[in-house]
């Protein structure tokens, strides 16, 4: 960014995540099914990344065929992959970690119930971000009902990064702001600012065309700008 | 680009998600025009401070929690359906119907098991502990059977 004296003018993909390289999730690029992680250790543990990384490279359908037989390992690959996705939207919808990991469990473990009744009409990926949408829609009515709680989740929000006082305070006011926002909007420009996702991602997820989600990230930037600048 | 700039086109200058030719346009007009580069400002500040915070990104672990959540649940029904099953073989023991049922229980499980292994693998790899637990539910009031007969 840099000031021409008559304006402010910005380069193509200057703006990116605390200065560097946009952090872009795509489904099919979350971490590698059963890599290491520490509360799976031991024989059990290598034969089920074993079994997980033959199945990796499947695609949607053949396992979502295989989770409906009950292969958990398919289950846990659909997971690896979509679970930034779902993360993200509950994240972007209830402003609280703890809530967002509680809502993305939620989810699949909604899918897993309903496989048996997934027909395939759509794609896996299409339902299960219907199915999130819907567990984000409760939790927002469940908020909405205790206030209380809602203004701690987004405290929850507010409080994870550290920074100076001011630049703080700002943050804090920029946050609840979105916090204020409505869903659709609230769930796309956060999506796209704090969990970097692309317009593409955030179209699918939404189930929107991506020019909605280019004017829901517009109208919601302009509104927080309009209310921050008026504070 | 005589008129002001719509938040969209600020919006997508800002993420890079303009085509050359419009984001020359865009760019040129800026200069030019004191309100828009004002709140070209003010939304590259917003978009600046949120991407400022942390993303909460996926783990492996999360994968391990939500598919740890899955055989639990799974063995709750398997329970409840033994003891279903149980339940109901006891009654047929009072009944003295049991051996004719549980002939044709086995049998009938016998066929479902092969067609289950053929088409479906996976489910006859999970489902061993459920068949398991079923031929118990069957067996034991078999067993009792001699038993109720005796007294």
């Amino acid at each position: 960014m840099r000031d021409d004296g008559g304006g402010l003018t910005i380069q193509e993909g200057e703006l990116s995540r605390g200065g560097c390289v946009t952090h872009t999730m795509t489904g099919r690029q979350g971490p590698t099914p059963g890599a290491s992680d520490p509360a799976t250790s031991g024989a059990e543990s290598s034969e089920r990344t074993h079994r997980r990384e033959r199945t990796a490279g499947a695609d949607d359908a053949t396992l979502v065929a295989l989770a409906r037989g009950g292969d958990e390992n398919a289950f846990a690959v659909l997971v690896d992959r979509y679970g930034p996705m779902v993360l993200s939207l509950a994240y972007a919808s209830t402003l609280s970690r703890m809530d967002a990991e509680d809502v993305a469990q939620e989810t699949f473990l909604v899918a897993w119930r309903g496989l048996a009744r997934f027909r395939g009409d759509a794609a896996f990926s299409t339902w299960l971000y219907g199915l999130a949408r819907s567990r984000c829609a409760d939790k927002a009515r469940r908020a909405g009902a205790r206030p209380r709680l809602a203004a701690h989740a987004e405290a929850d929000a507010i409080q994870v990064a550290p920074g100076d006082p001011a630049g703080r305070k700002t943050a804090l006011a920029i946050l609840a702001a979105a916090g204020r926002l409505a869903m659709p909007q609230r769930q796309a420009v956060l999506m796209r600012d704090v969990q970097g996702l692309s317009y593409d991602e955030i179209a699918a997820v939404q189930d929107v065309p991506v020019g909605t989600v280019r004017s829901r990230i517009a109208a919601a930037r302009r509104s927080i700008a309009d209310e921050v600048g008026e504070a | 680009m005589s008129e002001h700039l719509t938040d969209v086109q600020l919006s997508r200058l800002i993420d890079g998600d303009l085509s050359l030719t419009s984001r020359e346009a865009v760019t040129v007009h800026l200069r030019g025009c004191p309100a828009c580069a004002e709140r070209h400002d003010q939304i590259i500040a917003v978009a600046a401070t949120l991407r400022s915070e942390p993303a909460h990104a996926w783990t492996s672990a999360m994968t391990s929690s939500v598919i740890h959540e899955l055989p639990r649940r799974r063995r709750t029904v398997r329970v409840g359906i033994a003891a279903g099953v149980s339940a109901a073989m006891c009654g047929l023991v009072l009944l003295e119907a049991a051996p004719v049922v549980a002939a044709a229980l086995g049998l009938l499980g016998v066929l479902a098991g092969a067609s289950v292994a053929v088409t479906h693998p996976a489910v006859a790899v999970s489902g061993s502990p459920l068949l398991a637990i079923m031929a118990v539910a069957i067996l034991a009031p078999l067993a009792a059977y001699p038993l109720a007969r005796w007294r």
